[in-house]
């Protein structure tokens, strides 16, 4: 399936603010991008229009991963989803420049969170995102299929950005 | 040998590539846009959205490029004539056309990475830039007319960058509730509207430029929108002062306007 994500520049910069924020205990922030999504010939157009921050106290203290959220965080997450029948995008920050990678332990972590959205709105594509300084990269994960799919996004601006 | 772009290497090592990737939506392929498809096929533009309902007819031959005296006896699809300039210049280009109004193929220009409004009223460009909003499609606008002053023939225009999130051409003034009652009153009573080829391509080239310029940012990146004016008359073109007064932010698209229309 072919899933294109539109995001505007300045959604991207507020997402990267508050991902940037540090936390008392956690290595990292993480939040929910929420899309409506549209079909287009070639595929699934996903076109966000809020961004969902985790409250402080939503991280649990465990270093073995960057961080981890509370059943609160997700079901909020899973609740504005259900409500406004979006496509919700788990989204995360490497806190570098150029293309970022999705790593081993972000790859399990999803495949344990995602099909709670799409068992819950299996008629939309759910997946996650994750930033750099200066770049982006995105995974699907589609109805009933535990792999993953690229995403092609763009970042619209004054400059517009394309990545994967 | 030097490849075709090398002389437009300024523009970023990437640009030939973002260029040939990139899904740009022309609607109206008359005396602005069938200049722009041409010029964008030179740029290297590898797919192109071509959308208009015309037939190329005696009055387009003073401006239309790409027909010739046997498109307008024969009425060839505007839309056609464009899209064998395309080819003609760049063989490896994708063009989709269709010959109708855009809405009749709506779904269609949600692909277009970059839309470009060549249409000639007021409500067409509303209804294309709520649409270009919903999408999260940047929108590139030109328009010239002539008017009668003191029985003199002035040539006015226009190129306006809409960029989701930005000001949008009623936050700029130029489409307000005025201009679209006039022009309803109006309707089916003007009949064809002057046009010349030399400055349909003046702001033709203008939209090319905008274009560039957002997919590379060669020149820095733009303000978040643009408005620029263009006198026929003395071939000048400068910012619209309005740019200075319109807000950082839309307030008529905000930003959960977005996807399809829904009620409730």
């Amino acid at each position: 399936m072919n899933v294109r994500l539109r995001i505007t520049r300045q959604m991207v910069e507020r997402t990267l603010d508050d991902l940037q924020r540090p936390h008392d205990f956690a290595y990292e922030r993480v939040g929910f991008i929420f899309c409506k999504q549209s079909e287009i010939p070639s595929g699934v157009l996903l076109l966000p229009y809020r961004y969902q921050a985790l409250r402080d106290e939503q991280y649990i203290a465990d270093e073995t991963v960057g961080a981890r959220f509370d059943s609160s965080s997700i079901r909020e997450a899973m609740q504005i989803a259900l409500t406004d029948g979006s496509s919700a995008l788990h989204v995360h920050l490497h806190d570098h420049k150029g293309i970022p990678g999705f790593s081993g332990t972000d790859r399990r972590e999803m495949q344990s969170l995602m099909p709670c959205f799409v068992n819950m709105r299996p008629d939309r594509v759910h997946g996650a995102l994750v930033l750099s300084l200066d770049s982006a990269a995105g995974l699907v994960w589609s109805t009933g299929r535990a792999d993953s799919e690229r995403m092609r996004i763009t970042v619209i601006g004054p400059t517009m950005k394309f990545f994967g | 040998m030097e490849n075709r772009f090398s002389r437009q290497s300024f523009l970023g090592p990437e640009a030939s590539s973002i260029f040939s990737e990139c899904t740009i939506g022309i609607v109206g392929l008359g005396g602005g846009g069938s200049h722009i498809a041409q010029q964008l096929a030179y740029l290297g533009i590898g797919r192109f959205l071509l959308y208009d309902s015309d037939k190329a007819e005696a009055t387009n031959m003073n401006r239309l490029i790409g027909a010739s005296f046997e498109d307008a006896r024969q009425g060839t699809r505007k839309v056609e004539i464009a899209a064998r300039s395309i080819s003609a210049v760049n063989p490896g280009a994708r063009v989709h056309c269709y010959p109708c109004v855009w809405q009749e193929a709506a779904k269609t220009i949600r692909e277009a990475d970059v839309i470009v409004s060549c249409v000639d009223s007021y409500a067409a460009r509303q209804d294309l830039e709520v649409t270009a909003r919903r999408f999260l499609i940047p929108l590139v606008d030109i328009g010239m007319d002539v008017f009668l002053v003191d029985n003199n023939a002035h040539i006015a225009g226009q190129a306006i960058l809409s960029v989701p999130n930005g000001p949008c051409m009623r936050c700029l003034g130029f489409l307000n509730d005025e201009n679209l009652r006039r022009e309803a009153e109006e309707y089916g009573a003007a009949g064809g509207r002057p046009q010349v080829v030399w400055s349909n391509g003046v702001l033709a080239s203008i939209a090319v430029g905008i274009v560039a310029s957002l997919l590379t940012g060669w020149n820095g990146p733009l303000s978040n929108g643009e408005y620029l004016h263009f006198d026929g008359n003395t071939n000048k073109v400068w910012r619209s002062p309005r740019l200075n007064f319109a807000p950082e932010r839309c307030s008529h698209f905000p930003e959960d306007f977005v996807g399809e229309p829904a009620f409730g």
